[in-house]
């Protein structure tokens, strides 16, 4: 088993994993030839699995894998990995590879830096500057190498950032399945991410000042598949069980769309009904070359396509944990183009795609998202 | 049908601005006139914010009030800031949520100019001097409208901010107002001081004393004799200390310049504090001024009855005045005055300009003269402690 490969866009990939961080800390990675992809399945709230082209951030001249099953999984706490990846931003040059200390597996990332101020001469082997800020923030159990370059005056220097990582066995992963959805009654098109966060922040904050509004909640029936599970503790059963209740009394956004271009977030409390309603937002066309005409117009989204923009009928209507929301709109530091497919009354699902594309494949990240019962 | 009431607004930032300065409490009473809005907050009976947002905010206003024959549905630009056109209460009203509005009007950015924590406890010093720069939000969002409207009685106030491509709507729903629901009274006939000055002067005085936490604030102003008006705070933890404005006895020219700057308060302060006001301070070139006034008053007009000695001291809870810091902040200048039961009343006059951001204490002062738009008017009103304990003290204090 052998990975080994140049970081080439360190910031994309930081960004990436503070994105994926707040979601939940621990990551299933899975290295193959051509991509990588995350997976985050929390116990509860939103699930995220997110397939990057390595060429988004890594260089593919240098990439090297070795593997009997053509990929490795690994599981990594993302939070770890996003603090690590942060002495990699600005840094001439980082690499990535897979590495044991004892018995432990470790992604060993090794950074060169050049880019000292004057006032830290007398850095070498020890804490101190920059790295000294990572050092307090890394948990006990990432090691950190800190070789100074002795020659002062080119104040380069060599950080290697160990991560610890647990490698699973393809068996453990063979359980966990992306979830399946039914055909999307509405998919369109978000608008910037940063604005309808800072909206959802703020109906999100009105829900919650009015805490005699706290009414117990439950999740909707599962959406087929869509169901939490752990990568190691239950063996990669897929978790069968539902998803653990929700009782908290976290604000609960409605998150409406039709096919007509618009685009409605509401809240209701005991004091006020609110609600933005984006408009001229986009309805992409699905490929039609990937089914037969007539499948293709009796898809839900294209029969509500075709329903009389009245606006009252056509709509497709999901709602979310205000908190959780927001911790899914953070991806929109990425800038991505996002599409969510609604599935009334059961889940979202967001498409984000980040900006850059490659040549072969898209960089794009999956958000699963159930849908609260009344 | 016609609403009962329907005002659009192109800049949701001069109603925030205005309505922050009450956002002390979570309700606030509406009363729809044919003049303006007039939104009060109010806290234990004894402390009174007044909101006006007057009908020249509005580039449309249309007040149908269907019992009478009050129907302004002009807005010929009819500038009366009169607060005090409000007292028919055949004029609709009704309780709403002031923190959903406020929240509601910060809905797309204008929360990046108003970041001063929203607990009334802005600094002086943190003054907003960046936030008329022409990349900021308000400048680039000039198109946004704001619609306020309430159908009919009992139907919910409804909030429409529109902005390219978005459309917010917020219905807030509408309260009796409590049956003995009534304004504290400031007997206008039976004023007893009345003291203007720049806003500035008594945040900074506010803000001073609030360092030593106190619980009173006693007012003590007098016509004849030092400490001629002057604020202390008591009842902390920490001793009793004192803001006092007094007359700048040397260079009256400078005295009045320093007034503009932040810094140069405390320290225009303090040295007066070292000079001793001799008799013949009036044949000093400050003619025109009234004799005997604190140099940075505009007016000071302090008469109080003859039962109550030369002195006029009140006392109130420092916690509720210093409810109205934020009031303090974005105003320009502020009237205070008493009247005969000891009613404290602090009008804030808050100038708007085009951008919606209170020119008052952003802009420096030569450049502000030339850039006057909307003046609007704030009012608070304290009712006084009334201690026998301070009564008493206050004996011992005039005896000195």
């Amino acid at each position: 088993m052998r990975f080994r490969t140049q970081l080439v866009n360190p910031l994309t990939f930081s960004k990436l994993t503070a994105s994926l961080a707040s979601l939940g800390k621990v990551c299933w990675m899975r290295l193959e030839y051509d991509v990588i992809r995350f997976t985050i399945i929390p116990d509860q709230g939103t699930q995220v699995w997110a397939q990057i082209p390595i060429d988004a951030i890594f260089d593919e001249t240098t990439y090297e894998l070795e593997s009997n099953s053509d990929a490795i999984n690994i599981e990594i706490n993302v939070s770890v990995l996003h603090r690590a990846l942060r002495s990699a931003v600005g840094s001439t040059s980082a690499q990535f590879r897979l590495t044991k200390k004892g018995k432990t597996p470790l992604l060993a990332l090794t950074v060169l830096s050049a880019q000292f101020t004057p006032g830290n001469m007398t850095l070498s082997t020890t804490d101190g500057g920059p790295v000294a800020e990572d050092a307090q923030q890394l948990p006990p159990t990432a090691n950190r190498d800190v070789v100074g370059d002795m020659g002062a005056r080119e104040r380069e220097v060599w950080i290697t950032q160990e991560v610890p990582i647990k490698i699973l066995h393809e068996a453990v992963v063979d359980g966990l399945h992306e979830p399946h959805c039914p055909d999307p009654d509405v998919h369109i098109i978000l608008p910037s991410l940063q604005q309808l966060k800072s909206v959802s922040d703020r109906f999100t904050k009105l829900a919650a000042s009015d805490s005699k509004n706290t009414r117990p909640s439950v999740l909707a029936p599962e959406a087929p598949g869509l169901s939490a599970a752990s990568f190691s503790e239950n063996g990669g059963s897929g978790g069968s069980g539902g998803t653990a209740l929700s009782t908290n009394s976290s604000p609960k956004l409605e998150l409406s769309a039709n096919m007509h271009g618009k685009l409605k977030l509401s809240i209701v409390t005991d004091e006020l009904r609110l609600s933005s309603v984006w408009s001229g937002l986009v309805n992409p066309e699905l490929d039609p070359a990937q089914m037969s005409q007539t499948a293709y117009s009796q898809l839900p989204s294209e029969r509500n396509r075709a329903a009389k923009d009245d606006g009252e009928s056509g709509w497709a209507t999901v709602r979310i944990d205000g908190r959780d929301w927001g911790r899914v709109l953070s991806v929109g530091r990425l800038s991505p183009k996002v599409v969510a497919c609604f599935i009334n009354e059961m889940a979202l699902v967001l498409y984000v795609y980040l900006p850059g594309r490659r040549n072969r494949e898209d960089s794009c990240l999956t958000y699963y998202i159930n849908s609260f019962a009344l | 049908m016609e609403p009962l009431f329907a005002g659009v607004s192109n800049n949701a930032h001069h109603l925030y601005t205005l309505l922050s300065c009450i956002g002390f409490a979570s309700k606030a009473t509406v009363q729809i006139t044919p003049g303006g809005l007039r939104f009060s907050a109010e806290e234990a009976r004894v402390m009174q914010g007044l909101a006006f947002l007057d009908k020249s905010l509005f580039t449309s206003y249309t007040f149908n009030n269907p019992p009478t024959e009050n129907t302004h549905p002009d807005q010929n630009g009819d500038d009366d800031d009169d607060n005090n056109s409000s007292d028919n209460s055949n004029w609709p009203h009704f309780v709403v949520s002031l923190s959903a509005i406020l929240e509601t009007l910060k809905i797309f950015g204008l929360n990046e100019l108003s970041e001063s924590d929203p607990s009334g406890n802005t600094r002086p010093q943190q003054n907003n001097t960046a936030s008329s720069s022409a990349f900021n939000t308000p400048a680039l969002l000039l198109d946004r409208t704001c619609t306020l409207q309430y159908a009919q009685h009992g139907a919910p106030l409804s909030i429409t901010l529109t902005e390219a491509g978005v459309v917010t709507t917020c219905e807030l729903n509408t309260y009796e107002p409590e049956e003995d629901y009534a304004d504290i009274p400031l007997q206008r006939e039976a004023i007893i001081m009345k003291i203007i000055m720049r806003s500035t002067w008594l945040h900074n005085a506010i803000a001073e004393l609030d360092s030593s936490t106190p619980t009173i604030l006693k007012l003590s102003a007098c016509a004849t004799r030092e400490p001629y008006f002057a604020l202390s705070g008591a009842g902390g933890p920490f001793s009793e200390s004192t803001v006092e404005f007094s007359i700048d006895t040397h260079n009256e020219v400078t005295g009045g310049a320093t007034g503009q700057s932040q810094g140069g308060q405390q320290q225009s302060q303090t040295q007066a504090h070292h000079k001793i006001l001799t008799d013949d301070g009036s044949s000093r070139p400050r003619a025109t001024r009234a004799k005997l006034a604190p140099t940075v008053t505009e007016t000071f007009l302090v008469s109080p009855p003859s039962a109550m000695g030369e002195r006029i001291q009140q006392s109130y809870r420092f916690a509720l005045v210093r409810k109205a810091a934020r009031a303090m902040a974005v105003a320009n200048k502020v009237s205070i005055r008493g009247d005969r039961q000891g009613v404290l009343s602090l009008q804030f006059m808050i100038e708007l300009d085009e951008q919606g951001v209170a020119v008052g204490r952003s802009v420096g002062a030569g450049v502000k003269t030339a850039a006057v738009g909307t003046v609007c008017f704030v009012d608070f009103r304290f009712v006084p402690l009334l201690d026998e304990e301070d009564a008493e003290e206050d004996v011992l204090m005039a005896g000195e």
